[in-house]
């Protein structure tokens, strides 16, 4: 029973093949505030499943380290092809993806569910972010492929800004709550462990580069598009701080 | 695949006629003003900027948008533009009727933001945009989508262009970025001045045999999978290897003069300073290591037929043209598919799926897909278009909106035809507008001279500045502060010469880039004194010289570092005062004199033999440790002759000192090779010297020839200042560019001072006498230097000015000083520092200074920017006239001219050099990142004679975005140069049409020419499509005002 | 009188605008003459108009002519060579056949 939940689970907080699922139900949806929310609320839904079955880890113990391999390995799969995606909404999704494996590692050494819960927000917060710009685009541009028409700085500036915050949000930057969520979760472990996550921490790196490098820099060369509202942005800017807060505070909660 | 010399040497001379368009780099030691479309200049000029955007991918006008800014500040004649919208109508054939397209192309030219009104695109026909306008689907091009996709692919991918470019477009590789990289460094390997510490070797050997040898154990590029060896293994010479690698590539023969190009123009600043350095025959690098435009071409050749291979092991993309021209054949929808992609173009809405399509490569999903594609993008475009038109009749009007809905499609077609050659002869027809209103401008303001006789009234001085527009700043406070006579005259005051400075080693040649100075002079201290290095010159070389050793670091920084240090903070904190203070521990230069006159064969003889002795002295006491008090000057004498081999047997002092046999010829051997006292190097220097100086005869020829010239032949004052100019700043690799172009981007004080000697000389004036020019015993000729920087006139040789000049030379410098803060004063603001100081003119001249001193300061003076007018005439059209330093000046008097000789030079010279640094500007100003250098802030020294953007690029020719630029919108107005000749029609057309260069230049509207004709009622005719028409004047007050009158009020 | 060997060649006229000189003349080197004749100050009348015959203020503007002789396997080269300069410029090149008395002048 215990076994059939976690799997059931695996659908809803991301680790492969299971994360097939999730991938597909969030593509599906519609552009922009839909995907968002999805973000937001299936990883919670999927960590509610695990707490039905709070037993699962010490029962599955032999498996441990092959459970917190598969998570690193999962998360690396995740990173290699956001790596390739020049799409915003699907590298928002294949980082989350890739971020989330940390729940799945965290939650096999026993961390309590409210620890899981601010793990999986802190990245699904600035994924349902970049999620809902990369709506926005869509509806002004037909399409969030960037890299396509030089750099977006130009012509959307707010739109950027929120973009590159909540790209490195995602990639587990410093003062960000995801790098201190992922602190806690290397510190708990192994420090061989650790050396998983080196290669991943890396590639995340390199993922936002590319993303960034895309979309600050080069002469834009498409139509002319309307910027974001103040307001939108003013609201994402007090979400992604109050996040950092949070994080801040947590972290320092938790020991 | 045996290459026949018939295709070598058709290879060079396609190299050849593909070099001619690009420009010249010269090393920016020398920055000359060229116009960068100088290897055009045979055709007209909207058709040679048209060629010229093609080659060099740049614009030739600029944004719509600044125009219509431009329009707004009240710079452009509308009526003239008006007028030019109804010539382009009235010779179109396909205008559609019931449209009032004068109205619609008005709307569009004045009111439309955007730079393209109306866009185009592969699908956009007159069916489809009707279907769009009323709102239908826009058919599908399905039936014969395929031949449609291989006629807008062979639109897109010519023959002509190289095949990395294709392969770049459609795989998304970055080939072209790569190589042009690597040509780089290879060039930056071999081209290096003195620059980089380590050298290159066996460069003795050429460009392409060095780059070879080097390349086939260059293990960078092993690392890259470059492999060269078997490719350089083919073909020896240079152009077997273009020959080797084209048909490798399998490039069609007719399409070879096409590639050739434009793998050529690709970078055209290492190509333009290759042209340079094949041309010049007294540069010293070429001569050591020569380097042809044919080895470059065959470097980037090779290269790039290697990063096809790689790519095409690695990737699979195709490695020939071949192999390109069978993949658009055979597969025209995978093509045209990637072509999108890749290409930047496709659909954002499409992009992922089109990614995705290529990415499976099955043929039945790509089919479909293209098809797909095509078909939303043919409903985008054709929408898009209609919009537009839409969007252009609603700002027409009511009835334009209706007009446009009516037409029928093949109508709607021939709308979009002319709508688009408008909008691509747009920028050409705004030029000619705006110049219609800087005529406009420039007749309004030239009045007519006084026409009562030249007063006999004795100005206190005269000056002769250069012709720069700098200068007319300085010339209108001169005049306005007291009794000054102002004239303009070519920098170079006529004299071309070559000059050898004190303590430089090398001739700089100081005149017209063009020319080639026949004569020599040369600086010696007055002095003569051959005293040691100062000891802080030499301290200074030997801590210079620490920067380049390979061990300092880890040696010197920690003693050493915290001197070099003192500069740093001093230079940017302090920059005036630290100045100073590094003044006061140079050696001060010596008092010089210029050595002007011919030497006759003994005079250089016996300067020979004294050097000579000086030589045998010096070798004797470094060599042989024999102090000159041991030898006596007949040994000195004895050992010459015989190391010149006119004495037989062993030298007076071997036999007095006792050295054997092998010790006398070792050190006749040294004399010989080291020090050379041989017979071929005295019959060289003895030819050199007879280069030195000028001629009675050719001084009074330049003398007779600078006074005619600007009209000054009676009237001496007693003071004749020759003001050349320079720029002062630091950190600069465009001082040059400052400096005075008409000569070749040097000082002009040399010019100065040799034909202020030459004037002052009494014999020269006893032969003026006797041609008519009679100059007063008590008139001096005063060389002097106009800093355009600080706006400081220095005089200089005051140590030769006769005792009772002296008396007035207070008055004189109270003068000059008061114009030049002046001068300041009204320069300053422009800078963006500040416009209360204009008020106070010393403020402003201590700004000045620091200006010159600071070494941040990427825009130590605008220079010439803003440059529109040459007025070639008397001073008095122009006198008091506020030009606010637009106008290139140059006095010309064509009474003393009755055989049009003197305005030949002019035409030849200052109005050619006039038209370079317009042209350049024009064209740094309109691209700033093709034709121009882009942002000063991102460039570096490359081998100490260019500069290059980040660490590695392709040479940037042309004026830095500081130069033309003010807060990102233009600060030059790009305009052609308005030339005013004040001569009769007559006379003028007649003097033009003798010189091939000028009529070409003239005629293909290079240069926009006026005559003012005195003996017309001073009409002003224009040139304007091949005729001359006159144009009306305005209603300017016809007097001249008298001279001393205040200056109006500038606002 | 000894009686003359005359050897059979070919004679090459260039005529070419000045400015082109060091072009031809690299040229012809390449192809390995031994030497050529160039005579200046030409007029003449070509597509592109009237040319003035005097030296004006450089010699850049004049037209020039290039006589060689070479042998005859030397001049389907020396055309190959030359068509893609004369597709551009104006110029003309004739080829005629002419005898030598000191052939080792011509041929290396």
């Amino acid at each position: 029973m215990g076994i059939a939940l976690v799997v059931l689970a695996t659908l809803f907080v991301p680790l492969f093949p299971g994360s097939w699922v999730f991938n597909r139900l969030v593509a599906g949806l519609p552009a922009g505030l839909a995907q968002g929310l999805a973000v937001l609320v299936l990883p919670q839904l999927g960590l509610e499943v695990l707490h039905l079955t709070p037993q699962a880890p010490l029962e599955l113990a032999a498996w441990r380290p092959w459970g917190m391999g598969w998570a690193a390995v999962s998360a690396l799969l995740y990173a290699v092809r956001a790596l390739s995606a020049r799409d915003v909404g699907i590298w928002s999704r294949l980082m989350l993806s890739s971020g989330l494996g940390l729940v799945w590692f965290v939650w096999w050494t026993g961390a309590p569910t409210e620890v899981l819960r601010i793990f999986a927000l802190s990245w699904s917060v600035p994924a349902a972010v970049a999620l809902f710009l990369a709506g926005a685009l869509v509806d002004r541009m037909g399409g969030a492929c960037v890299g396509l028409q030089g750099g977006l700085v130009e012509v959307m500036p707010r739109a950027t800004t929120g973009l590159v915050l909540a790209g490195l949000a995602l990639t587990a930057t410093p003062m960000f709550p995801a790098f201190f969520s992922l602190w806690r979760g290397l510190v708990a472990v192994a420090p061989a462990w650790a050396m998983m996550w080196l290669p991943l921490i890396f590639l995340w790196g390199w993922a936002a580069g590319r993303l960034f490098q895309d979309l600050l820099f080069g002469d834009y060369r498409g139509e002319s598009v309307t910027d974001v509202g103040v307001a939108t942005i003013a609201a994402i800017g007090l979400l992604l701080a109050g996040s950092l807060a949070l994080g801040l505070g947590a972290s320092g909660g938790l020991s | 695949m045996t290459l026949t010399l018939g295709d070598r040497l058709k290879v060079h001379a396609m190299v050849y006629v593909a070099s001619e368009p690009i420009p010249r780099f010269w090393p920016m030691r020398t920055f000359i003003h060229h116009n960068p479309l100088y290897g055009l200049e045979d055709k007209p000029f909207a058709e040679a900027v048209a060629e010229g955007s093609r080659l060099f991918h740049a614009r030739g006008y600029l944004e719509r948008a600044q125009y219509q800014r431009y329009r707004r500040e009240g710079k452009i004649d509308d009526e003239h533009l008006r007028r030019r919208i109804a010539m382009f109508l009235a010779s179109r054939t396909d205008v559609p009727a019931g449209v009032d397209l004068e109205a619609w192309l008005w709307h569009m030219a004045t009111a439309c933001e955007k730079s393209r009104a109306v866009e185009g695109g592969d699908w956009v026909d007159g069916a489809g945009v009707a279907a769009a306008l009323k709102g239908e689907a826009v058919a599908r091009p399905d039936e014969d989508l395929d031949p449609a996709l291989r006629a807008i692919l062979a639109r897109h991918y010519s023959s002509e262009s190289p095949v990395y470019r294709h392969v770049d477009a459609l795989f998304g590789t970055t080939i072209g970025a790569t190589l042009d990289d690597l040509v780089t460094k290879s060039c930056l390997d071999f081209f290096d001045e003195g620059q980089s510490a380590w050298q290159a070797p066996g460069r003795e050997a050429g460009f392409f045999p060095a780059w070879k040898d080097l390349a086939r154990r260059n293990v960078r590029f092993l690392l890259r999978g470059l492999h060269l060896r078997q490719v350089l293994a083919e073909e020896e010479t240079a152009e077997g290897m273009i020959a080797y690698v084209l048909r490798r590539l399998g490039v069609p023969e007719e399409a070879w003069q096409g590639y050739i190009t434009h793998e050529l123009t690709r970078m055209h600043g290492w190509a333009g300073f290759i042209r340079y350095r094949m041309s010049a025959k007294h540069y010293y690098w070429a001569q050591r290591y020569p380097a042809g435009l044919v080895d470059f071409l065959a470097v980037r050749m090779v290269l790039g037929f290697a990063l096809l291979q790689e790519g095409s092991r690695h990737h699979g993309t195709p490695a020939s043209a071949s192999e390109v021209a069978s993949l658009l054949d055979r597969e025209p929808r995978q093509a045209y598919l990637r072509h999108e992609l890749y290409g930047g173009t496709v659909l954002p809405a499409w992009a992922h799926k089109v990614d995705d399509t290529l990415a499976r490569t099955r043929p039945a999903q790509v089919a479909r897909m293209a098809a797909d594609y095509a078909a939303a993008r043919a409903q985008w475009e054709n929408r898009r278009t209609a919009a537009s038109l839409r969007a252009l009749a609603q700002g027409v009007g009511r009835s334009a909106e209706a007009a446009l809905e009516s037409l029928e499609p093949a109508r709607l077609d021939d709308l979009l035809a002319v709508v688009r050659d408008w909008e691509d002869a747009e920028g050409f027809m705004w030029l000619q507008a705006m110049e219609s209103h800087y005529m406009n401008e420039l007749v309004a303001k030239i009045h007519r001279p006084a026409t009562e006789a030249r007063s006999d009234r004795r100005p206190f001085a005269q000056a002769l500045f250069c012709i720069d527009v700098r200068s007319e700043l300085m010339r209108r406070h001169l005049e306005a502060l007291g009794d000054y006579q102002t004239f303009g005259i070519a920098g170079f005051f006529g004299i071309p010469l070559g000059y050898l400075e004190f303590g430089k080693g090398s001739e700089a040649h100081l005149c017209p880039a063009v020319q080639t100075p026949k004569n020599l002079v040369l600086e010696i201290p007055a002095g003569l004194d051959l005293e040691e290095e100062p000891l802080y010159d030499a301290l200074q070389h030997v801590l210079h010289e620490l920067k380049a050793s390979v061990l300092s670091p880890f040696v010197a920084v920690e003693a050493v570092g915290l001197l070099f240090s003192l500069g740093l903070v001093g230079r940017t904190l302090a920059p005036l005062g630290y100045h100073r203070w590094r003044r006061r521990l140079h050696a001060d230069k010596p008092v010089t004199r210029l050595l002007l006159d011919k030497l006759n064969p003994e005079q250089a003889d016996s300067i020979i033999r004294a050097v000579q002795r000086a030589m045998i002295v010096r070798a004797l006491a470094r060599e042989l440790r024999i102090p000159r008090d041991k030898v006596t000057d007949d040994d000195v004498r004895n050992l010459r002759e015989v190391a010149l081999g006119h004495e037989k047997g062993p030298s007076m002092l071997a036999r007095r000192l006792g050295m054997t046999d092998a010790a006398e010829r070792d050190f006749l051997e040294k004399l010989r090779g080291v020090y050379r006292i041989d017979r071929a190097v005295t019959s060289l220097q003895m030819g050199r010297l007879g280069r030195i100086g000028f001629s009675i005869e050719e001084q009074v020829r330049y003398v007779t020839q600078a006074l005619l010239s600007i009209g000054l032949d009676r009237n001496f004052s007693r003071f004749v200042l020759l003001v050349a100019h320079m720029s002062q700043s630091e950190n600069n690799p465009y001082e040059s560019a400052l400096d005075c172009g008409a000569c070749g981007g040097g000082k002009g004080l040399p010019n100065a001072r040799a034909l202020a000697t030459m004037a002052n000389k009494s014999e020269v004036r006893r032969r003026l006498r006797e041609r008519g020019i009679v100059i007063p015993e008590d008139t001096w000729f005063l060389p002097a230097i106009h800093n355009t920087t600080t706006d400081v006139i220095e005089l200089h040789d005051l140590d030769l000015v006769p005792a009772r000049h002296l008396l007035y030379l207070e008055r004189l410098r109270s003068g000059l000083n008061a114009a030049s803060r002046r001068s300041a004063a009204e320069r300053m603001p422009q800078l963006g520092t500040g416009s209360r100081l204009a008020a106070d003119p010393l403020a402003a001249a201590a700004l000045a200074q620091r200006q010159a001193h600071d070494w941040s300061q990427v825009r130590p003076e605008w220079g010439l920017s803003r440059n529109v007018y040459a007025i070639v005439g008397r001073r008095s059209l122009t006198e008091g006239v506020n030009l606010e330093g637009r106008s290139f000046l140059q006095s010309y008097d064509y009474r003393l001219d009755p055989r049009g000789r003197l305005l030949e030079n002019i035409l030849t010279g200052p109005l050619v050099v006039g038209e370079w640094i317009n042209l350049e500007h024009y064209f740094s100003v309109v691209d700033t990142e093709s034709y121009g250098s882009g942002s000063k802030v991102y460039h570096n020294v490359a081998g100490r004679f260019a500069v290059m953007t980040g660490n590695q690029s392709d040479l940037r020719t042309g004026l830095p975005t500081q130069t033309v630029l003010k807060d990102g919108r233009p600060y030059h107005e790009p305009v052609r140069l308005i030339a005013l000749v004040e001569a009769p029609l007559e006379f003028a057309q007649r003097t033009v049409g003798r010189i091939a260069k000028v009529q070409a230049l003239v005629a293909g509207g290079w240069v926009r020419l006026l005559v003012l004709d005195p003996e017309d009622d001073y009409r002003v005719h224009v040139l304007e499509d091949g005729a001359f028409t006159v144009r009306p004047r305005s209603a300017r007050s016809v007097q001249a005002p008298p001279s001393n009158q205040p200056l109006e009020a500038s606002s | 009188m000894k009686s003359l060997n005359l050897s059979p060649l070919k004679k090459l006229e260039i005529i070419l605008e000045g400015v082109h000189k060091e072009f031809a003349t690299d040229l012809l080197d390449r192809a390995g003459l031994k030497g050529y004749t160039i005579v200046g100050n030409l007029s003449g009348k070509g597509s592109h108009g009237m040319y003035e015959g005097h030296v004006m203020f450089n010699e850049d503007d004049a037209l020039i002519m290039i006589i060689a002789a070479v042998s005859e396997e030397l001049v389907a080269p020396i055309l190959e060579g030359f068509a893609p300069f004369f597709e551009q410029h104006t110029g003309v090149v004739f080829v005629s056949d002419i005898q030598v008395s000191r052939l080792v002048k011509f041929k290396s």
